[in-house]
């Protein structure tokens, strides 16, 4: 189910996962638009339900720490409640991007989002 | 005279169209049963331009969209399409070819579609070539603080990288990555002083102090100060802001895993990676970032 189209952030809900696809890439959490799209998408963990995120970035060729940061304090919302965080469709660059700050490590970084999805909900937390 | 290569798997289509290309007399036309057939003839020498099938065995239209423009980014790609194909179109589009042609209208439209991307692309062939022949190239730019200037200031750098022979597309992507991340440390963490500490632990009390700063003297009369110096074999860029700077040696190590769920750190990080030389002056207000040519990616096209 589409929540909300939006120029940033194109936020999904698909049972009990949130699924994020930046439509471009963040300089910064500052600027107006963003910010206002970012409450969105904060305030979509709050409905009843989701506790999974999913990012998909076929959008995006690549993204910078921003961006990193935005999973970063999504998956930090979503830990305590037993949530997981998994990364789709990335580019060769958003890969080495991934693996450079070790992210990789913690989130499945996968191939379609419908691999991304059985990720978030088939392993035990 | 230009060379043309009409890739089809349908020797009936490749027939109608080298039909409608050949009244040009300037005009070489050559063909290809596939995309994976166009991209052997590619590796031996390139076209002016290619007009392709989307449907194909082998590579298709899209394949061979993508493969050329990575492999051969001054070579244009016209695409032939069928009704109910518009979406794979866009794809196409998205990936970097020139322009379309609906298959229904190839008699009125493909001559004229072909002669436009010929004028465009031949505009930037030359435009390669003289930029080959370019030996040292210098700007500076001072900045407010504004965001919004510097995803148009990463652009305009990256180009000049590329278009100087320094980088491919690849690595224009990691210079991009780079320059996006100096740039905005230094609005943020140097002319603001906003510590991502902050974000981390209240993101609106981050906001309200951008916010704040960016009308705030001293910090809103601060500037960000960038020189750029590109040659053949190398690209160094040169940025600066106001603030009072700080010591990198002490930036928190973002690939330990103690420091993997603290927000900063990761930017210098990528900088470090992706550009061969980072270095920072003693204040801390002040980084160098060098980009050397790869081996033979200066050497392309030299006048």
């Amino acid at each position: 189910m589409l929540m909300a189209e939006t120029k940033i952030f194109q936020v999904e809900c698909e049972q009990d996962v949130l699924i994020v696809t930046p439509l471009r890439n963040l300089s910064s959490l500052a600027d107006e638009d963003i910010i206002a799209e970012w409450e969105t998408v904060q305030q979509q963990l709050t409905v009843s339900g989701v506790r999974h995120v999913v990012f998909d970035f076929h959008n995006l060729k690549y993204f910078g720490s921003t961006m990193l940061e935005v999973m970063l304090l999504l998956w930090k919302r979503i830990r305590p409640h037993e949530g997981r965080l998994a990364v789709c469709n990335v580019s060769k660059e958003a890969r080495e991007i991934l693996r450079l700050s070790r992210f990789d490590t913690i989130w499945p970084v996968c191939d379609s989002r419908d691999a991304a999805l059985g990720e978030v909900n088939s392993q035990p937390v | 005279m230009p060379r043309i290569l009409v890739v089809d798997d349908s020797s009936i289509d490749r027939h109608m169209v080298g039909g409608l290309l050949k009244k040009q007399p300037d005009w070489q036309i050559e063909f290809a049963e596939h995309g994976g057939q166009a991209l052997e003839m590619l590796a031996a020498s390139q076209p002016e331009l290619i007009i392709t099938d989307m449907m194909m065995p082998v590579v298709d239209g899209l394949q061979l969209v993508a493969a050329v423009k990575k492999q051969y980014p001054l070579v244009p790609v016209i695409l032939i399409t069928s009704k109910g194909s518009e979406d794979i179109a866009v794809k196409a589009l998205k990936l970097g070819a020139a322009s379309y042609s609906p298959k229904s209208a190839l008699a009125q439209d493909l001559v004229e579609t072909v002669q436009g991307v010929l004028a465009v692309s031949s505009e930037k062939r030359t435009s390669a070539r003289l930029m080959s022949c370019m030996t040292d190239a210098h700007c500076s730019f001072v900045l407010n603080n504004d965001a919004n200037l510097i995803p148009a200031l990463v652009d305009y750098l990256q180009e000049d990288a590329q278009r100087m022979g320094i980088c491919d597309e690849g690595e224009r992507v990691r210079v991009g990555v780079a320059l996006d991340e100096a740039l905005v440390n230094a609005l943020y963490h140097g002319n603001l002083e906003i510590s991502s500490e902050l974000r981390d632990t209240d993101g609106k009390a981050y906001v309200a102090l951008v916010r704040e700063r960016t009308s705030q003297p001293p910090y809103c009369e601060r500037r960000i100060h960038v020189t750029a110096k590109m040659s053949p074999t190398e690209a160094t860029i040169t940025i600066r802001d106001e603030g009072p700077g700080f010591d990198p040696s002490r930036l928190p190590d973002p690939t330990d895993p103690v420091n993997l769920e603290h927000l900063g750190g990761r930017g210098v990080l990528l900088m470090r990676t992706f550009m061969d030389n980072v270095i920072y002056n003693e204040t801390g207000n002040q980084v160098t970032l060098i980009k050397r040519a790869a081996s033979g990616t200066a050497e392309n096209e030299k006048c």
